[in-house]
């Protein structure tokens, strides 16, 4: 079984300061990971890194046995990676339909300018499953920039899953929701993970033992520790990097 | 296509002008209306870069400019007839818009706002630089040649009515471009990377092109708009490429409203009849046009089209 | 021949400096508020026009020096408070607004002054040898005049806690304001300074330039190029930047026309902007 996402002694500075240290790591498929490390870790970065927001100063990413380095934005993102941001950001003036139809018209490329939005009846029936899976049906025809926080993140995670994704990066998916949020956003993403491959950055320890598989730890940039929650939970190391004391915190 | 009946209505009170004008009495309105409908196509570009993607151009007369010489040159220079001349306009707008925008799309914000204007200002300075062959400031004039001339039917501009339509049409048909490509996928796609450019590289837009389909697109409205002021005018002159010209024409389209499809020509609409109707009385206008402009922005950021848009909601509500 | 290059090229600097006084005022609103303040030019404008009518009721010029700095700082607080404030800053709007204003400003020049371009004596006559050309005293005055317009401003930025305050404001505004600096006075404060500095570059320059309603048009862009060139933020830069085009210009409209001359600096401004947009002079940033 090979990796699918295979990273290799990956590093990027800012000014002085490495965010990313000779990164190395390799994702297992059939399984949901999660990558913690405490604030300045270098998870963002990474995530940054992957999806090619930024490029590296060394090192090498392969996605699935191809590498995808140096790629632009919007390449990675027709190679069908995608992204949630840690600052929930749609496209407000357009209502949640047009946010999640234009998320699937332009990863068909679809650019053709004398036909009608409303001609595209595949994607139109695509959105609308969506919108039902989400429970989004009431605000389907509401302009994105009205809707609470948490709407707007199950929004993002519609646009990250109506793709078809073959990897999705959740960052930070429950920032900031409610616990009912919280519960029904665990829920899709699990239930994603038997389509796709997911990894994900959070901070919420609960959330991360319940969906997570296999757990990264980075600290100052480069891999702390890996292994199933059990094991991270007794790694004497991840304590110690973020509380220094005998127990690993339930919350954040 | 379903028109709605505020569309339906406008039009039909277009096509109606000249016989109101007449009855009405003084033909000069007719010529100022036929202004309106050329200068709309002008700030309705402006409005396509800005309020359909979010960039704000401070240099459309540059490819008004082009326009202009297109047709003027066509006819002077080259010999061509009317329609040939006609289409050099926008044509060499277009060409100009692509070869700038390269350029000129690859920033954002304040540079791009700037570079437009250097550009402009550039070929303000070289057209001025060949005055013989431009006319600098002076400008050219030249003779107009008739729309269709056979079998001793002759159809020409130099009849106030029969320009009024054909320049009617003209817009009317830019006007309903946009309006079909803004329902389209590339449409919304602007609108995606004007809310959001970076969500919408995210979903694998790719912002650049776009951006400049779009530049080349807003040169091209201003082509047209430019081909129409030299053919109404029968001249062309290098201070219409100055920055003056797409300043006013910024102005317009935003106290018309910003993002609308019609905002442009209302906006347009009543400065140019502010400009007629006030000077004629008073000469300080330009205090009317900068105060409208200065108070529509403090008060009405969204323009008069969005003002009528929140209380048509507002009754609908 | 050569003699008129040399004098081009000694104006060209007089000119600069006077012009780098104004384009610092630009660039203290373009860096703190992201502000494109398009009726900038125009206060230089209404700085000259200030010193004619200085020069007719009161008979003399140099209460101008005063008066005309005053009046312009006094502006640009009420511009500031009952414009830009009211649009909350927004940077497309405030294109639109100042546009608006440099119209206005215009036409009232144009009502009250009148539309003839004028020109006034010059307060110093006389002219001395140099390099074998009669060169006006005034000019040195205008030089001088400005460079210590300039270098006052400064030390105010460097020394003054309202200098600081500004420095910090530019430098991150939301930190600034937590720290506890009035962020909305140092915006007003910005405007007045930006506006007086105009102003008084129009005093300045008053004497050796027509004075007439339209002069702001024509200064704007050559301050535009001044703060891109010489690099956004950075101060001294567009110093360095307005004499250094100002003489360049100069000299090439020995060679060829001043037409070419501005195409040149354009041309110039274009390929700094998307080549190297932090400006030509990076190294100079304190």
């Amino acid at each position: 079984m090979i990796p699918f996402l295979k990273i290799d002694n990956l590093s990027k500075s800012f000014g002085g300061v490495k965010a990313v240290n000779d990164l190395s790591l390799a994702l297992m498929p059939g399984r949901i990971n999660a990558i913690i490390g405490p604030n300045g870790a270098g998870k963002t970065t990474l995530f940054n890194l992957i999806a090619g927001f930024i490029r590296p100063d060394s090192g090498t990413i392969f996605f699935e046995s191809s590498e995808i380095t140096n790629l632009p934005i919007h390449e990675i993102s027709r190679l069908g990676i995608k992204r949630t941001l840690q600052v929930k950001s749609v496209f407000n003036s357009m209502t949640v339909f047009e946010n999640l139809w234009i998320t699937l018209s332009a990863h068909r490329g679809h650019l053709n300018p004398f036909k009608k939005v409303a001609n595209y009846r595949l994607e139109q029936e695509e959105v609308e499953s969506v919108i039902e899976q989400l429970e989004l049906e009431r605000f389907r025809d509401r302009e994105a920039g009205t809707l609470s926080y948490g709407d707007v993140a199950l929004l993002e995670i519609g646009m990250a899953i109506i793709t078809r994704p073959r990897m999705i990066l959740f960052d930070e998916p429950v920032c900031g929701m409610s616990p009912q949020e919280t519960e029904k956003v665990v829920t899709k993403i699990a239930s994603l993970a038997k389509q796709t491959h997911v990894v994900i950055i959070e901070h919420d320890m609960d959330v991360v033992f319940k969906l997570a598989e296999e757990i990264t730890v980075l600290a100052f940039g480069a891999k702390l520790a890996s292994g199933t929650p059990r094991e991270i939970a007794e790694n004497q190391s991840v304590k110690e990097v973020y509380f220094g004391v005998d127990e690993v915190p339930a919350h954040e | 296509m379903r028109i709605s009946l505020g569309y339906a209505s406008l039009f039909v009170a277009l096509v109606l002008a000249p016989w109101l004008i007449t009855w009405l009495g003084d033909p000069f309105w007719l010529s100022i209306l036929t202004e309106i409908v050329i200068w709309s196509c002008f700030a309705a570009s402006i409005n396509f870069l800005f309020g359909y993607v979010g960039l704000l151009s401070f240099g459309q007369a540059l490819y008004f400019g082009f326009g202009m010489y297109g047709v003027a040159l066509g006819i002077t220079e080259l010999h061509l007839s009317f329609w040939p001349a006609f289409f050099l306009g926008p044509l060499s707008a277009t060409v100009i818009a692509f070869l700038t925008g390269i350029l000129a799309v690859r920033l954002t914000w304040h540079y791009f706002a700037i570079i437009t204007v250097v550009f402009s200002l550039i070929m303000y300075f070289l057209a001025l630089t060949f005055k013989s062959l431009t006319g600098g400031d002076d400008g050219i004039n030249f003779v107009l040649p008739d729309m269709v001339s056979a079998a001793g039917y002759k159809l020409s501009l130099t009849d106030a009515t029969t320009q009024y339509f054909f320049m009617l049409i003209v817009v009317v048909l830019c006007f309903w471009l946009i309006r079909i490509v803004m329902a389209s996928a590339f449409g919304r796609s602007l609108i995606a990377i004007r809310d959001n450019d970076v969500r919408a590289s995210l979903i694998g837009i790719n912002v650049y092109r776009l951006r400049l389909a779009a530049f080349v697109i807003a040169g091209f409205l201003a082509g047209v708009s430019g081909a129409l002021f030299a053919l109404f005018g029968r001249y062309a002159s290098a201070s219409y490429m100055f920055y003056h010209v797409s300043g006013e024409g910024v102005v317009w389209a935003i106290v018309g409203g910003i993002g609308t499809l019609l905002g442009p020509a209302i906006g347009t609409g009543i400065f140019i009849l502010i400009r007629e109707v006030v000077s004629s009385h008073w000469q300080h206008y330009a205090l009317i046009v900068g105060g409208f402009a200065i108070c529509i922005v403090i008060f009405a950021p969204e323009g008069i089209v969005g003002l009528w848009k929140k209380y048509v909601q507002k009754r609908g509500a | 021949m050569n003699q008129t290059i040399v004098a081009l090229a000694i104006n060209g600097i007089v000119f600069g400096l006077i012009v780098a006084l104004i384009a610092l005022g630009l660039s203290i609103i373009f860096g703190l508020l992201d502000i494109i303040n398009l009726s900038h030019g125009d206060f230089f404008m209404v700085g000259t026009v200030l010193t004619y009518t200085t020069l007719t009721t009161l008979g003399l010029f140099w209460p101008a020096l005063i008066i005309a700095p005053l009046i312009g700082f006094a502006l640009g607080v009420i511009v500031q408070y009952s414009i830009i404030q009211r649009i909350k800053n927004n940077a497309a709007l405030s294109i639109v607004a100042t546009f608006g204003l440099s119209m206005i400003i215009q036409e009232v020049v144009r009502m009250t002054f009148g539309a003839a371009p004028k020109r006034i004596m010059s307060p110093i006559q006389g002219t001395f040898g140099l390099f074998g050309i009669e060169y006006e005293w005034y000019r040195i005055f205008a030089a001088v005049a400005s460079i210590i317009a300039i270098v006052t401003f400064f030390i105010f930025l460097k020394k003054t806690k309202l200098g600081t305050w500004m420095r910090a404001v530019r430098h991150d505004r939301d930190t600034a304001t937590a720290m506890g600096i009035p962020t909305q006075q140092v915006y007003l404060f910005t405007f007045g300074i930006g506006f007086a500095m105009a102003a008084l570059g129009g005093v300045i320059a008053a004497p050796i330039t027509t004075v007439d309603f339209r002069t702001g048009v024509d200064i704007l862009p050559f301050c535009f190029m001044a703060v891109i060139i010489g690099g956004l933020g950075n101060l001294p830069g567009t110093v360095a930047a307005a004499v250094l085009l100002a003489f360049l210009e100069g000299v090439i409209s020995g060679f060829a026309t001043p037409t070419i001359a501005r195409i040149f600096s354009l041309v110039l401004m274009s390929g700094v902007l998307l080549v190297r947009p932090q400006g030509l002079f990076k190294g100079l940033t304190k």
